[in-house]
């Protein structure tokens, strides 16, 4: 499999990707399951903490996406 | 009957068929016709469809059922299945909202048949997988929308089920993207500020701190806050994965991004939407779920987990708050309902009638026939959840995976991998479908981790064929470029 034949994927979407697989990494290691914060697993609480950091960083890394900032209004209906 | 409930509902229906009128009439008056139709001529904007989305995606079962479901089957797993949403949409931003956009097309039919070009079997099967896969979907939120109106009316579940589907179908054979997209902005905005005000009675009728009220709740339900409780991990797992991935994917969320004005407002759209669903789900659960155990167990028996949150609201307002926190749950069912019927009626009159059977078929006829099919599916789904099968939430879950398994590698690897061919993409299809189904049907594996066998294998195949055969044309490559531009 050649490197080119993917198409590139911008930098800091990537390491949101990255970010996030390893943030479900760590919190579905066994650690977490037994560590208990109000009778609630720590499993549970990183889903919630995820909740808002997930979209939280997609808004940010909309709002940086210069691309995007620049694309007018696209028509569509030709088809 | 309980009047002012019932009476606050007719009015919010009313409402609805009231939109859908103005929408036919935007519609027969517009030059765009089938892009109004299908992605609401493609202007509406960011706050709008963050909305829409919510409203989308927020539906009789995350909204009404979320507190009976915790209870049942703990708040870890159910955190999994709603951060599954959260970090799929913000996925589905970067992996699929541009591309989408930039293809130019209505459906995710119609995408995967441009990018494909040539293939007869994917024009086919595409279309009666999205078919089968939201009428599963379909049919637990009209077991919803059956129940909800059953206990406003006072009729029995029979009566309410034919009566609110009559609604749906009237409004979304009528109106389209355009009358589904306003009314899911209402819809969204009533579910928000219902959840918020649910929350806050919550909060201030707490009897004890909020800390110790949670305990006490985890005390009378030992598996509540235990990791592997109730579902095993491997459930956790399959939960969170499906809704990650399905929404780059499922055509009644994906939708959205075609009604988008710009690529920047889908993003951010996603995004939002997202934010907005979070916060609502997770202070749901942990202000509402420790007031079930005050129901009492007699309540607890004799009632479904899914009225619970209504029976809890009803100890905090009275009938007209009641009516309208009706409505609003009658907007989450409603919301996820129209959009799946669109779904359906527009691969049935776009992707099979245009596509396949008639492709100069005039925009009138695919109108006529979009409508029709929202009437025949609809009534047919309909009869079906008269006799609901079982485990609905089962069926729910598995239907979204079921087409997760079947698209994902063909679109998204078809958007990204320059390999991707159409072998590859209908091998990738028809191994992630039935590998789903097999595991679904006759292997006892956990509650939702089906998606574990059908995903990989799906990804693996579609490469493999790929690389073993021959590469895409310069065309193909080239309109793949003209995705990323």
């Amino acid at each position: 499999m050649q490197e080119n034949n993917w198409f590139p994927l911008p930098r800091r979407d990537g390491l949101f990707i990255l970010g996030l697989l390893l943030y479900t990494v760590i919190f579905f290691s066994p650690w977490t399951y037994n560590v208990m914060i109000l009778n609630i697993s720590l499993l549970a609480w990183g889903a919630y903490l995820l909740c808002i950091l997930a979209p939280l960083t997609g808004i940010m890394l909309a709002l940086k996406d210069k691309e995007a900032n620049l694309e007018t209004n696209i028509e569509g209906g030709e088809s | 009957m309980r009047i002012t409930e019932t009476v606050i509902m007719i009015i919010y229906l009313l409402f609805c068929i009231l939109l859908g009128v103005l929408s036919q009439r935007r519609i027969s008056s517009s030059n765009q016709g089938i892009d109004e139709y299908y992605a609401a001529g493609r202007n509406i904007g960011t706050g709008m469809n963050s909305l829409a989305m919510l409203a989308a995606l927020g539906s009789g079962g995350s909204f009404m059922a979320i507190v009976g479901t915790a209870w049942n089957l703990g708040i870890p797993f159910i955190g999994w299945m709603v951060v599954g949403s959260c970090v799929g949409f913000p996925l589905a931003s970067i992996l699929v909202a541009r591309q989408l956009r930039n293809s130019k097309k209505i459906t995710v039919s119609e995408f995967i048949e441009d990018r494909y070009k040539g293939s007869n079997f994917l024009k086919i099967a595409v279309p009666i997988i999205i078919i089968i896969g939201s009428g599963m979907y379909l049919m637990s939120q009209m077991k919803a929308g059956g129940l909800m109106t059953s206990y406003v009316t006072g009729l029995n579940y029979e009566w309410g089920l034919v009566i609110i589907s009559i609604v749906f179908f009237l409004y979304v054979s009528m109106g389209g993207m355009l009358a589904v997209t306003w009314t899911n902005i209402l819809q969204g905005l009533l579910l928000s500020l219902l959840t918020i005000l649910l929350v806050v009675a919550g909060i201030i009728n707490l009897p004890i701190g909020w800390g110790e009220f949670l305990k006490s709740a985890t005390e009378q339900n030992a598996a509540l806050g235990i990791a592997g409780g109730t579902v095993p991990i491997a459930g956790y797992i399959g939960a969170f994965l499906t809704w990650a991935t399905a929404v780059c994917v499922t055509p009644h969320l994906i939708m959205r991004v075609f009604t988008a004005s710009t690529i920047k407002s889908a993003k951010l759209s996603l995004n939002i939407s997202m934010l907005i669903f979070g916060l609502l789900m997770a202070s749901t659960i942990f202000v509402i779920v420790p007031y079930v155990p005050t129901l009492g167990e007699t309540v607890l028996q004799s009632n479904p987990s899914d009225m619970w949150m209504l029976l809890i609201a009803e100890n905090f307002f009275g009938p007209l708050l009641m009516g309208i926190i009706a409505a609003g749950v009658l907007a989450a069912v409603m919301s996820s309902t129209d959009a799946l019927l669109l779904a359906i009626s527009s691969s049935v009159a776009y992707d099979l009638y245009k596509g396949v059977v008639k492709p100069d078929a005039t925009r009138t006829q695919i109108l006529k026939v979009s409508g029709i099919a929202t009437w025949i599916i609809g009534i047919f789904v309909m009869i079906l959840t008269l006799n609901p099968p079982p485990f609905l939430i089962v069926l729910y879950t598995a239907a979204v995976g079921f087409m997760v398994s079947s698209f994902f590698s063909p679109i998204v690897l078809g958007i990204w991998w320059k390999r991707t061919n159409n072998i590859g993409a209908i091998a990738g299809l028809i191994s992630g479908s039935v590998s789903f189904m097999i595991a679904f049907l006759f292997f006892d594996l956990p509650y939702n981790s089906e998606i574990l066998i059908g995903l990989p294998i799906s990804l693996l195949v579609t490469i493999v064929v790929s690389s073993l055969t021959e590469k895409p044309s310069k065309e193909v490559i080239s309109r793949m470029e003209s995705y990323h531009r």
